[in-house]
């Protein structure tokens, strides 16, 4: 049915018509460029419509679509242009040219170094008086599991050489496994300014308590790194664990306000891991726009394994051929980075408050000794 | 001879377009509704292309089907050609509920000054709607728009752009939703369930996207009409 235009109408057009869709129609055929419009009635009650550019041959003209298909990886264009529900799924989410770039700074670490309890001048292990753990220190070791690309104590190259020194600020990222062989604990170090790896950590024998402990003594090492560790599953264990041993530079989702965060229930990255935009997003973006530098090789390789499912959702991939061990490995390396990135940019947000420390030879350092001294010996008096 | 001064003539052909429109939306598009183009740097506020086939379709579909989804490619104009059916809808009919929903309560408010979102759409095209005062005497800019809303008391009638989720569906009769990009909300299931009253009692319902299944597959089931087979993320919430 037309609804005609009245005579004083200056629309020489056609009306509009009736379209009660009962069975599928081709509204709108197609062209050589896609489908046009298709509805059809749905057993749901719905009428689904495709429109697709074949439709308006106007906006989407041949040039038009050859150069977006050409702007937009492949998968893109499908899902964007072509209405592919599926068009991500099995996709690679780290492209392999950002792989490949990332490939050419890897190099062997230019130190290896792990942990063992701190020793005393009386031979036994030194202790944290808050919880009478041991104390643990950094020591070289040729088979050592943190691999170290870039010392605590590098400077940067805009600095004249022999004129001063900075302490450069770094950003640490911590994934939590269970600490039974499977899933690897990890522990990646990078340079706050640069968003370059200095260092990387990784164990699936370790516990998570264990970590904790571990994370600390290398954030300590590292100028006191601001750690973003994982909260879900064992990462609660590992943040106590670090503020067990008196670390508090921890990322935090809200900040306190000037106070010292001491409560874990707002420590650490609690949402999703690889999901998640926030985290993981960002790190797609630092891999594709080049704004990160990696050296260690097993970091870059594992950002191959990472692909889209069926739902759109960023998931390892299962790699048959891999063995069983392997499989269970995979990506750890890449959520640690993931976390050290999301640091690196908060770190402008968690400066450190150190205080000021008067050398003790001098005037004021004296004095201060002095009223000290003073003080425990009125204290003493008082006492007695 | 009878003379007709031009103010007269001019009277009588508004008139007979808002005669038109209040007949049919697609008259309304082509006649009252402007938009904005920001991707033309010369004239970007100019008449919605309604005489394109794809857009003159749309609106006879919708008029004719309330319940609509709609998997399109990007930049075919169509949430300006939804947000102005519902504004038709909401300007000629008594008593409507409207409710544009997106990801985003942001997406769904948009920015009027430059056409942005679904209800910044709707107010974009009542700013600028040539011959408003022989469609709407009543409308007052001042009055009537307001931050998440556009209200029609004349007719009793409003707008409201809402986020995702079921919550605010739920508690209210919609007689009419727009569901902009319905396929990138991981909460179309919840709403979808929850407006199933409105759509069971006649109102409209359109899901208006292209492809993605961060819904967790709701809207491609309701496209393919696998609804009833559960095999999709009803929740739609991401995990790991």
């Amino acid at each position: 049915m037309s609804v005609a235009a009245p005579e004083l109408i200056d629309a020489p057009v056609a009306g509009p018509v009736e379209r009660k869709i009962t069975a599928p129609e081709v509204i709108i055929p197609a062209n050589d460029i896609d489908v046009g419009l298709t509805a059809t009635l749905n057993t749901n009650g719905f009428v689904a419509v495709t429109l697709g550019m074949g439709a308006d041959p106007i906006t989407f003209t041949r040039e038009v679509v050859e150069s977006e298909r050409r702007g937009l990886p492949a998968w893109r264009f499908r899902k964007e242009y072509l209405r592919d529900w599926d068009a991500q799924s099995g996709a690679p989410v780290f492209d392999t040219e950002w792989v490949e770039r990332q490939r050419k700074y890897c190099c062997d670490p230019v130190w290896r170094y792990d942990v063992e309890p701190e020793i005393g001048d009386d031979g036994n292990p030194v202790l944290w008086r808050s919880s009478g753990l041991p104390k643990l220190k950094l020591v070289p070791s040729q088979g050592g599991r943190l691999k170290v690309f870039i010392s605590p104590d590098w400077q940067p190259p805009e600095i004249p050489a022999g004129s001063m020194s900075v302490r450069v600020a770094f950003a640490m990222g911590i994934d939590v496994g269970e600490g039974v062989g499977a899933s690897d604990s990890t522990i990646q170090v990078f340079v706050g300014s640069t968003r370059e790896q200095a260092a990387v950590f990784k164990d699936n024998r370790i516990q998570p308590a264990e970590l904790g402990r571990i994370a600390a003594c290398i954030a300590r090492w590292y100028n006191d790194a601001l750690i973003c560790p994982m909260r879900k599953m064992h990462g609660i264990t590992t943040l106590r664990a670090m503020l067990e041993v008196g670390y508090t530079r921890i990322w935090r989702h809200h900040q306190p306000g000037g106070l010292i965060e001491v409560a874990a229930q707002d420590l650490g990255w609690k949402k999703g891991e690889a999901t998640d935009d926030v985290l993981f997003g960002r790190w797609i973006d630092a891999m594709q726009f080049d704004r990160v530098t990696l050296h260690d090789l097993e970091t870059v390789q594992q950002h191959s394994q990472y692909i889209y499912d069926d739902m759109g959702r960023v998931c390892h991939q299962k790699l048959k051929l891999l063995p069983v061990t392997a499989r269970y490995q995979h990506g750890d390396l890449v959520v640690g980075a993931a976390a050290a990135y999301r640091a690196c940019m908060d770190l402008p947000r968690y400066r450190q408050t150190t205080p000021f420390t008067i050398p003790a030879d001098s005037f004021e350092g004296i004095r201060r000794h002095a009223d000290r001294m003073d003080a425990r010996r009125a204290h003493t008096e008082e006492d007695w | 001879m009878r003379v007709i001064t031009p103010s007269v003539e001019l009277k009588r052909q508004w008139t007979a377009r808002v005669e038109l429109a209040r007949r049919h939306p697609w008259w309304f598009l082509l006649f009252f509704v402007w938009t904005c183009d920001q991707h033309d740097l010369v004239d970007p506020i100019k008449p919605t292309p309604a005489l394109r086939p794809h857009i003159k379709v749309m609106s006879e579909l919708w008029h004719d089907n309330p319940r609509l989804v709609v998997v399109k490619s990007r930049q075919m104009l169509m949430t300006w050609t939804f947000v102005a059916l519902y504004l038709w809808d909401a300007l000629f009919h008594q008593g409507r509920l409207i409710m544009f929903q997106s990801k985003r309560e942001e997406d769904a408010i948009g920015d009027e000054v430059s056409g942005d979102g679904l209800l910044g759409r709707a107010k974009f095209i009542l700013s600028h709607m040539p011959g408003r005062q022989f469609v709407i005497p009543e409308y007052d800019e001042a009055k009537h728009k307001q931050g998440r809303k556009i209200l029609f008391p004349w007719n009793n009638s409003t707008i409201w752009a809402i986020p995702q989720g079921a919550a605010i569906i739920r508690q209210r009769t919609a007689s009419g939703i727009l569901s902009d990009e319905s396929a990138f909300q991981p909460s179309a299931g919840d709403a979808y369930v929850a407006a199933r009253p409105c759509i069971r009692g006649g109102g409209r319902y359109t899901a208006l996207t292209t492809a993605d299944m961060a819904d967790g597959g709701h809207t491609r089931a309701l496209y393919e009409d696998t609804l009833d087979q559960g095999d999709y993320e009803r929740s739609g919430t991401r995990t790991d």
